[in-house]
């Protein structure tokens, strides 16, 4: 029996990170070797009860095959994960996973700029901590609401990496959306770059249309209600463009499966899902 | 010596766990858990004659114990299904059950004489019962005298096994079933989502665009069992039972009030070797009450 997508891994560590946010560390060797920045586990609440039903997918925001661990970081946005992150140390939970389509590698060429929305940046963290490895520059740069939202602005290299925050309160960086800052930055900027981004929607939709204007390539990592997150159900649908072009057409691709990493220009996005 | 095998009138099953139609796709996905072969029967997900886009997100919510969909019958169309993904279904080697939705019974029909030619189906099941979409399948499904018309007419060009999936919305479904067998089917399979909506109190709108959503999970469950036990005796011929099964104990409950097969649908997305797993509990619990076969227990409960 082929089971190597099912996993048992146990909770080390877990705590708040900044606020309405939770870091969660977990043994998960398997996981830890084989995922790839923008990936993502899908977890299964413990408990016996059938309710809450579902699991829950989080992006993996780290991983360390050395030690076997990987890294969550997640918004408190429902029940789900806050009963995630009740869970004490030495909690076992079932994940499926790595699932879904990872951000791609840059070329040569191609430097990459990061850009988070929020707790966005958990895919992204991933895909840092990838380049880090490999010792490729990039430039990172962080929305929020306010200043209270960051979180580990220490974990960069200050010499080597060009790290820019927004907020929508000005209480750090630029005061307005982090958008704006990433099309300054763009307009001066010679050569290649590549950006990869996560977040909410309308910050996607300015990177599709700054992407296109500038000639830069784009990856946007969504994120949508998901059932089964292996493809079956097509529960967690994206509106793409058809191969043939035809606007009049629709056609929905699979967040979990075709995704959760798409490619910029291939992506409808509205901001009201579906109208 | 127990033998997990049924027979659903023309239909053999070697165990009588399916794969529930809408909540599987074509296999593929799972193929990657555990070994196909596993499985007593897989229903696809339903067939259109032409392409379905499918709806708008938002698609599925959680409910208290289940969930809502309005994934809406997305499918690559009759021509789709022939060219890419039959021939991965047909290597597995167990039962394929192609469920067919249609606007008209012209629909259907084209979608029986499309299906006939591949000749490795093992059963055509009738999707008259889902919510999602607009025209045609739940019009049926909830119309006594349009589903009798409907499956003498497929009945007609129909040599395969032919099932029909009742609805639980909009009629007694014990209606739908007589029909049903008057016109000729040959095992009858229930239930559907039952209709269901969640309204967002932020937008003060309904959740979904479509407004109404096809409830499935361990939720509908009791309401499942009882309508497979009203069923088994307002018919003869033999029923498939569905609605939030999880577990092989579950499954019994549906057999015990009826069924002869049942299938899988939403635990599937929970763990995804549900499936092998209903299986082995169900032959532990047949060897350990001493009883040979599935059948020795279908319907015990009425006795």
């Amino acid at each position: 029996m082929k089971t190597s997508l099912c996993h048992n891994i146990v909770i080390v560590d877990s705590k708040p990170l900044a606020r309405g946010q939770h870091f969660l560390s977990l043994k998960a060797p398997e996981l830890a070797a084989a995922a790839r920045p923008g990936q993502f586990i899908h977890i299964r609440l413990p408990g016996e009860g059938m309710d809450p039903f579902l699991r829950r997918p989080l992006s993996i925001a780290a991983a360390f095959p050395a030690q076997g661990t990987i890294l969550l970081f997640f918004r408190l946005t429902g029940r789900g994960t806050a009963a995630l992150a009740r869970l004490q140390k030495g909690q076992l939970l079932h994940c499926l996973g790595p699932l879904g389509k990872g951000y791609s590698w840059p070329s040569a060429k191609q430097k990459p700029l990061l850009v988070a929305g929020g707790i966005g940046v958990a895919p992204l963290w991933f895909l840092k901590q990838a380049l880090q490895r490999k010792k490729i520059p990039f430039y990172f740069f962080w929305g929020a609401s306010s200043v209270d939202h960051f979180f580990y602005l220490h974990d960069f290299n200050s010499k080597k990496e060009l790290l820019v925050l927004a907020t929508d309160d000005g209480s750090v960086g630029y005061h307005g959306p982090i958008t704006k800052p990433v099309e300054l930055f763009l307009q001066n900027k010679q050569g290649d770059v590549k950006i990869y981004a996560c977040g909410p929607v309308p910050m996607l939709k300015s990177l599709q249309r700054i992407a296109l204007h500038y000639g830069a390539s784009l990856e946007i990592s969504l994120e949508e209600r998901m059932a089964c997150g292996i493809g079956a159900c097509l529960g967690c649908a994206v509106r793409v463009k058809a191969a043939d072009d035809h606007q009049s057409s629709c056609h929905y691709s699979r967040v979990c499966a075709d995704g959760p990493v798409f490619k910029g220009e291939e992506v409808i996005l509205s901001d009201e899902p579906g109208s | 010596m127990t033998s997990l095998e049924v027979k659903l009138g023309p239909l053999s099953l070697k165990n009588p766990v399916m794969a529930a139609s809408g909540t599987f796709a074509f296999g593929r996905e799972y193929s990657s858990f555990f070994s196909l072969k596993l499985l007593g029967g897989l229903v696809t997900k339903g067939i259109t004659l032409r392409l379905r886009p499918g709806n708008p997100p938002p698609r599925i919510v959680e409910t208290p114990a289940g969930l809502l969909n309005s994934v809406g019958l997305q499918n690559p169309g009759l021509h789709g299904f022939l060219q890419d993904e039959l021939p991965f279904l047909q290597q597995i080697g167990v039962p394929i059950i192609a469920n067919i939705a249609g606007e008209t019974i012209e629909e259907y029909e084209a979608l029986v004489e499309g299906l006939l030619p591949s000749g490795t189906l093992a059963a055509i099941e009738l999707n008259v019962s889902c919510p999602n979409v607009s025209k045609g399948c739940l019009s049926f499904g909830a119309d006594p005298r349009s589903l009798y018309q409907l499956v003498t007419r497929i009945r007609k060009l129909c040599p395969l096994p032919l099932i029909v999936k009742l609805t639980p919305n909009d009629i007694d479904i014990t209606e739908a079933a007589r029909a049903a067998e008057a016109a000729g089917a040959d095992v009858l399979s229930l239930i559907n989502t039952l209709k269901g909506m969640v309204i967002d109190i932020e937008k003060k709108k309904p959740f979904f665009h479509l407004k109404i959503a096809g409830l499935s999970g361990p939720a509908v469950r009791p309401i499942a069992v009882r309508m497979v036990w009203d069923t088994f005796k307002a018919v003869k011929i033999p029923l498939i039972g569905m609605g939030g099964i999880t577990n092989y104990a579950d499954a019994l409950q549906f057999i015990m009030a009826g069924a002869s097969a049942v299938a899988v649908g939403s635990a599937n997305f929970v763990d995804p070797l549900t499936i092998p797993s209903i299986v082995e509990g169900i032959e532990r619990y047949l060897k350990e009450q001493g009883y040979s076969s599935p059948k020795d227990l279908c319907g015990i409960a009425h006795q």
